[in-house]
């Protein structure tokens, strides 16, 4: 088994009010002795009214913002910190992200990272769920499909303390 | 400056010292706690969220609350982009936490860290007109960190633009965080007001600053009475900011203000 951080990037559309989604999943871990950062994620839902600044930083997330992030983080962070718990403090206000958690896993980190996003951004186990529960009554499911919009993944070097980003 | 229809509250805002309503931790939004362990709030029956600060209580006695809401009101009183704030007792504050905080109102349904928007370049044209907009707008502000001797603005998150999507033109970059600000650690004590240092900031933002805007804030603060200031300053609490600590923030502000000029001419 494996030891990765993730954390889930979410949009809050107003801040005057609760209403958030998730949209995307950064996993840090370990590939062939590299420390990698590894992203999923989807566009940010289209139908929600948001400022042309908002949607614009929702497009450019993955991977330019992210990528600035992440090379700020390399430069900024304590020795002592992770990638992911650096970017966590930095990701507030609409823009967010949640506290990093650490999970144990066989697979590699890109695969843990698609299943986080099908656990967490895609709903992927709701839409089962909703057969699941039509077909006990019998009756053909309203709808089990959705979409997710555009989806992204990035990989991203986290480079070892003391070693430039490359 | 506000936008029009908030232009109202925030006069009130800048009028009363301390806030009533029974703000409650908003515990679904998920602002990582700052430095000074801030959070979201909201109080039934007002529409806009605050954001509450200090939360964590700290042994160094550095006046933050009351720092926030001097600067804040100093701001308002000459069109400055910083937030209305009020003090605020907090009731629930448990072992720990800081329980004189304050409060500043969330003017905008968007706030973006304005570090997000340093590399302008990956944006489309018409970002980086809006971008340049605001910041064309917001040299006028940096004359109020001079006075208050802000070092911490080259720091991707105290500065955020705000934007309102029913509202397009309402965008601006709105000033935050000022608990490290005027007396801190003593550095005002004395002559120490005569002190003045360049505000470091992103190259971004220092590159659009433009001198007439800084000096025509630094002349509108120079002629802020000093009787205003005073006012602004002891209405604080005691046990908010001692005393003593007041008459050195009353004479820093009032001695500093006719030094912006001529530092800003010579070093901008």
């Amino acid at each position: 088994m494996t030891e990765y951080k993730y954390a889930l990037l979410r949009h809050q559309p107003s801040l005057q009010a609760n209403e958030m989604e998730n949209f995307a999943v950064l996993v840090e871990g370990r590939l062939h002795n590299r420390g990698i950062l590894f992203a999923v994620g989807r566009s940010v839902a289209p139908q929600v009214t948001v400022s042309q600044i908002s949607a614009s930083i929702g497009d450019k997330m993955m991977p330019d913002i992210l990528d600035s992030l992440v090379r700020e983080a390399v430069r900024e962070k304590k020795p002592t910190e992770d990638i992911l718990d650096w970017i966590s403090e930095r990701m507030t206000w609409n823009f967010s992200a949640t506290t990093p958690k650490t999970i144990l896993d066989a697979d590699p980190i890109y695969a843990v990272a698609f299943k986080l996003f099908s656990q967490h951004v895609a709903g992927a186990d709701q839409l089962l769920n909703l057969i699941e529960k039509s077909t006990e009554k019998m009756v053909r499911p309203p709808d089990a499909s959705v979409r997710l919009g555009e989806t992204f993944q990035s990989a991203f070097q986290v480079p070892e303390p003391a070693l430039a980003m490359t | 400056m506000p936008p029009p229809q908030l232009a109202e509250l925030c006069r009130q805002w800048r009028n009363e010292t301390f806030s009533l309503l029974p703000w409650q931790r908003d515990n679904a939004n998920p602002i990582a706690p700052g430095e000074a362990g801030g959070f979201l709030v909201r109080a039934q029956g007002f529409e806009r969220a605050a954001y509450l600060k200090p939360g964590r209580a700290f042994a160094d006695q550095t006046p933050r609350a009351a720092n926030e809401k001097i600067v804040s009101d100093i701001g308002s009183d000459v069109g400055l982009s910083v937030p209305p704030v009020l003090l605020y007792r907090r009731p629930d504050a448990l072992i720990g936490e800081e329980a004189n905080c304050c409060v500043s109102l969330i003017m905008y349904s968007e706030h973006h860290n304005w570090e997000l928007l340093w590399n302008l370049n990956v944006f489309p044209e018409v970002i980086r007109l809006l971008v340049r907009d605001a910041l064309s707008r917001y040299s006028r502000t940096f004359a109020l960190d001079l006075l208050i001797g802000q070092t911490d603005r080259n720091n991707g998150r105290n500065v955020v633009l705000g934007a309102d999507a029913a509202v397009p033109p309402n965008t601006e970059f709105l000033f935050l965080d000022h608990a490290y600000t005027l007396n801190h650690q003593n550095r005002w004590h004395g002559d120490g007001w005569r002190n003045m240092q360049m505000v470091p900031v992103p190259d971004v933002f220092r590159q659009s600053l433009r001198k007439e805007a800084v000096l025509q804030a630094a002349d509108q603060l120079r002629d802020v009475r000093d009787g205003a200031i005073r006012d602004v300053v002891e209405r604080i609490p005691e046990d908010y900011m001692d005393g003593a600590t007041k008459q050195v923030v009353v004479a820093g502000l009032n001695g500093r203000k006719h030094l912006l000029r001529s530092f800003v001419e010579q070093n901008l």
